[in-house]
């Protein structure tokens, strides 16, 4: 038995003007070589750190300022990853406010970048239904799109052109740049190195991408873990601890409840490692793409960035994805009735 | 000789344990091509549990990139 398999041929639509962004694309080719040629591109400078924003000048080392002090607990320095959360937070909220705007009047058409949204949630909450039982998805699911949003939207800005390159100049005394001055206050600071005498500047940049900072991503991985606990006790009450510590147990069969006892400290110990795991890894990815990035452009400054551009925005999304799938996992582990 | 030479030998060092996260991606995307290919109807769920067994493998190399770097620029 055969079937015949018909398909449809469609005239092929030819545009005219097609050719545009193949010409665009040639001159921003061109533009490439042409300003490499003129403006050599700066050796980058990597830290773990983030650089504070407020400094003075000591005797030609720049010392940071802190922005304010809490009591008994210390400094908070205003780094560099600041301003960048600053920045995702402004593109959330515009997306809420988007979101607001056509959902308001109750009607399910939306278009836009309402419409892209709607897309993504829904392809997420597919990959993870069978994960999550019915009963907690509207538990679970907020958070899990919550905290993707976030750590999508902060990997992603990492990419934006003015990152680590834009920022507040300062003259330093030893391993500067030379500069030159194009405007009263605007400095362009080039890639020779400045010899004796010569005064050499040193750039601290405005913005750094949120998830290239330690502080940023351990802070979201504590949020969860804890999250994680609380749905737990939402799940089973007080007897959820009894995961990681069963006196009752321990009483009434002292054999059976020593054992249970070591399994305990294992489980609580590989809760503090998923604080670990999470935290290191999206920094890890996200710093290394940092890097990779700015070695490249520094030492191939022709076109090869395009393609590690391309593949850190797929690591960023990756990342996202694995960290609230993560986060969702843990959850609908904790809540599964242990029978 | 000069004591950086040190620090660049041993991040050298410490990425050789990348080859245990190799290993394991290799595993995981040979496991996930024999059930795709055995029930291709799977692909979807096979797909999306790969890819999360490859970020935990991943993570690991990741880790020793992070202590590579440490010791290159921290």
């Amino acid at each position: 038995m055969t079937e015949t398999v018909q398909t449809e041929i469609r005239p092929v639509e030819k545009k005219k003007g097609s050719k545009l962004w193949l010409i665009s694309l040639l001159l921003l080719v061109v533009l490439n070589f042409v300003v490499v040629k003129f403006y050599k591109p700066v050796e980058p400078e990597i830290n773990i750190a983030t650089d504070s924003l407020l400094f003075h000048m000591e005797d030609g080392v720049a010392v940071r300022d802190p922005w304010f002090t809490i009591p008994f607990i210390g400094d908070v320095y205003l780094t560099n990853t600041m301003p960048a959360i600053a920045l995702v937070f402004i593109i959330l909220l515009l997306l809420a406010a988007a979101v607001h705007q056509q959902t308001k009047d109750g009607q399910l058409k939306s278009h836009g970048v309402v419409l892209l949204l709607e897309i993504i949630f829904s392809a997420l909450t597919g990959m993870t239904d069978s994960a999550v039982e019915e009963k907690w998805r509207d538990r679970i699911y907020p958070f899990f799109l919550t905290v993707f949003m976030y750590v999508l939207i902060a990997n992603l800005t990492k990419l934006l052109p003015f990152f680590e390159t834009f920022g507040l100049v300062y003259p330093t005394s030893e391993n500067g740049f030379i500069a030159q001055k194009w405007g009263s206050w605007f400095y362009a600071i080039q890639s020779t190195a400045a010899a004796a005498g010569q005064q050499g500047y040193r750039l601290v940049s405005l913005f750094r991408g949120a998830s290239t900072d330690l502080n940023f991503t351990v802070a979201i991985a504590i949020v969860t873990v804890i999250l994680v606990q609380v749905i737990g006790v939402k799940a089973h009450g007080f007897s959820y601890f009894h995961k990681f510590i069963d006196i009752k147990g321990m009483i009434t069969n002292p054999k059976k409840g020593l054992i249970n006892g070591f399994v305990g400290i294992l489980e609580l110990i590989s809760e503090i490692a998923k604080i670990a795991s999470f935290g290191f890894r999206l920094f890890g990815n996200m710093f290394a793409g940092m890097v990779l990035l700015l070695f490249l452009g520094y030492m191939v400054p022709w076109l090869v960035n395009t393609v590690i551009l391309l593949y850190e925005a797929f690591v960023g999304i990756l990342q996202a994805f694995i960290f609230g799938m993560l986060a969702t996992v843990f959850m609908s582990m904790a809540v599964r009735s242990e029978s | 000789m000069d004591p950086q030479v040190g620090k660049y030998i041993g991040a050298g060092l410490v990425m050789i344990s990348t080859i245990g996260a190799g290993i394991a991606i290799g595993n995981i995307g040979k496991s996930a091509l024999d059930g795709i290919s055995r029930n291709p109807d799977a692909y979807g769920n096979l797909m999306t549990t790969m890819i999360l067994a490859i970020a935990f493998a991943e993570s690991l190399a990741i880790y020793s990139l992070v202590v590579a770097f440490l010791i290159l620029f921290g």
